[in-house]
């Protein structure tokens, strides 16, 4: 039983760690603009 | 410890960009709603990073961490239910949607819109009760972290907190929403870099597979079966499940974010990358403390480990940027629970019981002196109260002192068209007391030097206690309803 939980949280950490980067790269590269936009719209 | 020059250099950096997006909206912010709601202007990227940094903390990483160190990848469970709560929110818009319709400015608000204003009230007391005790461990463990880590004296560390705190209080102050997102967006950008890297520097040793075999060694199988764990098994997991969905549609700092958005189309997309952000939120830390498990052994300090292993592996120039980013966490969470506190003591709190609403200038006015306040009551409880149990069973317990009644009250609210205002008054009634009863008898025994666990704690184990509470909570709900059906329905 062991095992299996070894492999599924094997496997549940490694999604989980390539959906934080991917969704990080993508807020960080695009959530400039729109911080600028915000502001923008504030004046 | 190898803190250097340029680490130094890059957290000052930090401290610099984010307190100068902090004061740079000051004069901007000329409505209510842009200081409460961001002028209901946000989108999808700064949505994510703005729900993540907020719900990412300091004390979050902490109290991971010691869960990974003590209880070892079972701890994982609480990341996947937390994750899966928030995807299943943003794939079905449940509750969120109605309340982003609704244009109200908190979720309590709701309350007086659906049952009336003497709910709205109660609701927001037990709200304030569960924010301000939960925020008084958000100092006490960005000290231990930061006395580990950086190995600064205790004396120091006082002073250090004490100021960060005070350049939170006042961007938040001046700048309300518009500041804690903008701040929030830099804060994440840090804390994204800085827990990756800080990851794979922790695995890296073992690799993988490595890592996991050395923890078997360490926590056995049941430090991979959170069924089968003393610690978590089947009632956690059922309290934890109604507790994650509370924390998405009920916490202030959340729905702030929720109620800030442009449009609920918006809101439902942010909710499923958060659900994925939030798999690295729980699993990195516990990652961390299994880590220092395995380094210093399963029986060393659980709180202090993870500051420990830190300091010692990460190299030069890494150090500061995951300074930064620790510092970031610590900020961007501070300023915005502080927000969040402020606005339900000024908005269903103190208006709703004055004859004549506030207008935006005094309105405006109140809203920093609860901000201040609030800062002063976290320093104060943060320095003064002592934790008896982990740091997460701590914050469980006071949070569901809110959430056990405000669930099935907001729930019952938007789906159930029989639900009356004495059955919300019941739900809160019923939820909050065993939560209530258990923090009050614990705060008394610590006044009175007793470290003794009270009465409610002997009596029922944490998680029965719990999940207890929310059926308590339904259960009032559905009875009190029924019982005055014909006089305060009205149209769900």
């Amino acid at each position: 039983m062991m095992e299996i939980w070894k492999l599924i949280w094997m496997v549940v950490l490694i999604l989980g760690f390539l959906g934080f980067i991917v969704i990080s790269s993508k807020v960080i590269s695009r959530g400039f603009a729109e911080m600028r936009e915000l502001l923008k719209n504030l004046d | 410890m190898n803190f250097s020059l340029l680490d130094l250099l890059i957290v000052l950096l930090y401290v610099a960009a984010a307190a100068w997006a902090g004061m740079i909206v000051r004069r901007r912010v000329t409505h209510i709603s842009d200081f409460l709601v961001a002028g209901r202007r946000i989108r999808y990227n700064l949505g994510v990073a703005t729900l993540v940094a907020t719900e990412l903390g300091l004390v979050t990483m902490m109290y991971f961490a010691e869960q990974g160190f003590r209880f070892g990848f079972a701890a994982f469970i609480i990341g996947v239910i937390w994750a899966s709560a928030y995807f299943l929110i943003g794939k079905t818009g449940f509750v969120v949607n109605r309340l982003r319709e609704l244009e109200i400015v908190t979720i309590t608000e709701y309350f007086s819109v659906r049952y009336a204003r003497g709910v709205r009230i109660l609701g927001a007391v037990l709200l304030i009760i569960a924010g301000v005790l939960s925020l008084g461990v958000f100092l006490k463990l960005g000290a231990v972290f930061i006395v580990h880590f950086l190995g600064i004296p205790i004396a120091s560390i006082h002073i250090t907190t004490t100021l960060l705190l005070i350049l939170v209080l006042i961007y938040t102050a001046l700048g309300g929403m518009i500041s804690v997102v903008l701040t929030d967006f830099i804060q994440f950008v840090f804390l994204a870099f800085g827990m990756v890297i800080t990851t794979v520097l922790v695995m890296s040793g073992d690799g993988l597979m490595g890592f996991f075999d050395k923890a078997v060694g360490v926590y056995e199988s049941q430090g991979f079966d959170p069924f089968n764990h003393p610690e978590y098994g089947w009632w956690f997991i059922a309290y934890w499940s109604v507790f994650a969905i509370s924390g998405c549609v009920l916490w202030q700092p959340v729905a702030q974010r929720i109620l800030s958005s442009e449009n609920p189309a918006i809101n439902r997309s942010i909710f499923r990358s958060t659900g994925m952000m939030f798999m690295g939120r729980a699993f990195f830390p516990i990652i961390w403390g299994i880590g220092a498990a395995l380094m210093y052994g399963a029986h060393s300090d659980p709180s202090g480990g993870m500051p420990r292993l830190l300091a010692e592996i990460l190299p030069i120039g890494i150090l500061g940027l995951v300074t930064a980013g620790m510092f970031a966490a610590m900020m961007s969470t501070d300023s915005s629970y502080i927000l969040a506190w402020g606005t339900i003591i000024v908005q269903d709190f103190l208006d709703p019981m004055r004859k004549t609403p506030f207008d935006d200038t005094a309105r405006l006015k109140w809203m920093r002196g609860s901000i201040a306040v609030i800062g002063i009551l976290m320093l104060v409880f943060g320095i003064w109260y002592e934790l008896k149990d982990s740091a997460f069973r701590y914050l469980l317990d006071v949070t569901t002192i809110y959430y056990a009644g405000g669930l099935p009250a907001l729930v019952g609210g938007i789906y159930w068209k029989r639900a009356t205002t004495a059955g919300a008054y019941a739900a809160f009634a019923c939820g909050a007391f065993l939560p209530l009863a258990f923090v009050i008898e614990d705060i008394v025994l610590q006044a009175g030097g007793s470290s003794e666990p009270g009465f409610i704690a002997g009596m029922l184990v944490p998680n029965v206690r719990g999940f207890l509470s929310f059926a308590l909570g339904f259960a009032g709900l559905v009875v009190g309803s029924l019982l005055t059906l014909r006089s305060g329905s009205k149209k769900a």
